[in-house]
């Protein structure tokens, strides 16, 4: 009974969350091409599971990672699998890390998603080099990924302030459990 | 901890072993060359790429308006126009000094077959890959236009990429920059093969290329043919960088690509009315072995 309650209650955020990530990557994909930056995309779908790492702790949180990875995948031919990997295993270590790192100022909560950012990219480059990719790849992907990461990174607490009122959930409270 | 937090933790645990182990299957199945598409996915990207093509048009009009009519009316509208007959006198004269070369090599020894010509599907750019380590795009046109997985895409400068992924109105193409995409090339001059796949900063590399072989800067580098996908001599780009060592056997050439991806707007996809599917050269090879 209880957890059904727990579903309803996730179900609205996160079809709202999906529908913000479409814009976003619209926004990504299509606006910044416009504008001339070709070489340089910013990646909300890591920020919005970094997000959910944090303020959301549901049984069904992989599933969640899940999904905004496949939505994301429809607008890159990067696919769904790594980034659900990268998603799900940042979700695990957020999850030990919860009690001790708390978003409670700006400054935290952007060196902290650079944090994360990073280890999302140690896990993605782990498993391009599994899959034989070569160092000069992972190097450039470096590269582009710093600059990228610092700018997501300084929209993260207005980012976050506006995924607190999709999830309602109290941004004051490091818990923030839904 | 009581039984319904406890239930819930492993709740938790089966649905992270679960989707963990499908993001794994996923990744190591994952085709790098092509991807099938289903039918709930085609109806998500005919819908945000609707979006992506709206945003693309009414920039497009903006930029059209201010260079038309703030800047020079005439003068860019005649340039505009001498600048695509100018390419497309250059891309024939290009073909036809091919055809020449072929012509004079093979006069007499060999034979062709009936080639099919390839249809030409204008469209048009309306979206690039959200993520930046991939370098591809999305074009206006998809299967309702008669366009294939794997039907090569074109400017009149050179080689754009193929397309990759497939919906009823739009399609993704990986382009020549992307990693992922290994084109058979050879080196107009001197007929040197190799495989030219993306690289880095916008350039592609020409691999396999013999430490011998009297490759020299500015080489014009054109299709091969032989990868199954690509047309033959079609130009890919020219030589920008080699690089050699005193030891092994190969040496390293950098490419600048024909087409400047920085103004890519509109793009042709080369349709060919044969039913038969294409398979990458490689995997013909491995059906065979």
């Amino acid at each position: 009974m209880d957890t059904t309650l727990r579903l309803k209650d996730i179900f609205r955020p996160m079809l709202i969350t999906l529908v913000l990530l479409i814009l976003l990557e619209v926004f990504s994909s299509t606006v910044m091409p416009i504008l001339g930056i070709l070489n340089y995309r910013l990646p909300f779908n890591i920020l919005i599971i970094i997000y959910m790492g944090f303020r959301v702790q549901s049984s069904t949180l992989a599933i969640q990672v899940l999904a905004v990875q496949y939505i994301h995948s429809m607008f890159t031919i990067e696919g769904w699998g790594i980034g659900t990997i990268a998603g799900v295993i940042i979700c695990m270590i957020i999850s030990y890390l919860r009690e001790i790192v708390h978003l409670s100022s700006w400054p935290l909560t952007i060196l902290v998603t650079m944090l994360f950012q990073l280890v999302w990219f140690i896990i993605s480059a782990s498993m391009l080099l599994i899959k034989s990719v070569g160092y000069a790849y992972i190097l450039d992907k470096f590269w582009h990924m710093l600059p990228e990461g610092l700018v997501i990174s300084l929209m993260a607490p207005l980012f976050f302030i506006l995924m607190d009122k999709i999830w309602q959930s109290n941004s004051s409270d490091s818990q923030g459990d839904i | 901890m009581n039984t319904l937090e406890m239930s819930s933790r492993r709740a938790k645990i089966v649905l992270h072993v679960i989707v963990l182990s499908m993001a794994l299957y996923s990744t190591a199945v994952r085709d790098g060359a092509v991807q099938e598409s289903s039918p709930f996915e085609r109806m998500i990207i005919n819908s945000v790429a609707s979006i992506q093509q709206g945003i693309s048009g009414v920039s497009g009009i903006i930029f059209q308006l201010v260079e038309d009519y703030v800047a020079n009316i005439n003068a860019s509208q005649r340039n505009r126009r001498l600048t695509t007959t100018v390419q497309e006198l250059q891309r024939e004269i290009f073909y036809l000094d091919e055809l020449k070369r072929e012509n004079q090599r093979l006069k007499g020894l060999l034979k062709f077959g009936a080639e099919i010509k390839p249809q030409k599907v204008l469209a048009r750019v309306v979206s690039w890959d959200s993520s930046s380590e991939f370098k591809a795009l999305r074009i206006n046109k998809g299967l309702k236009d008669g366009i294939k997985l794997q039907s090569p895409v074109v400017t009149a400068e050179g080689v754009v990429g193929y397309i990759y992924r497939l919906t009823e109105h739009f399609a993704d193409v990986l382009t020549v920059l992307d990693g992922n995409n290994r084109v058979d090339g050879m080196i107009k001059r001197t007929r040197t093969h190799g495989i030219i796949e993306g690289f880095q900063r916008g350039r592609c590399q020409m691999k396999y290329v013999a430490r011998t072989a009297p490759v020299i800067l500015n080489d014009i580098v054109i299709t091969a043919g032989l990868g199954n996908i690509y047309p033959k001599g079609i130009p890919i780009g020219t030589i920008s960088r080699i690089e050699q060592e005193n030891y092994g056997i190969l040496q390293q050439v950098e490419i600048t690509p024909a087409v400047n991806f920085n103004r890519l707007e509109e793009v042709a996809v080369l349709v060919t009315t044969s039913k038969q599917n294409k398979s990458l050269e490689w995997r013909v090879l491995d059906q065979k072995q």
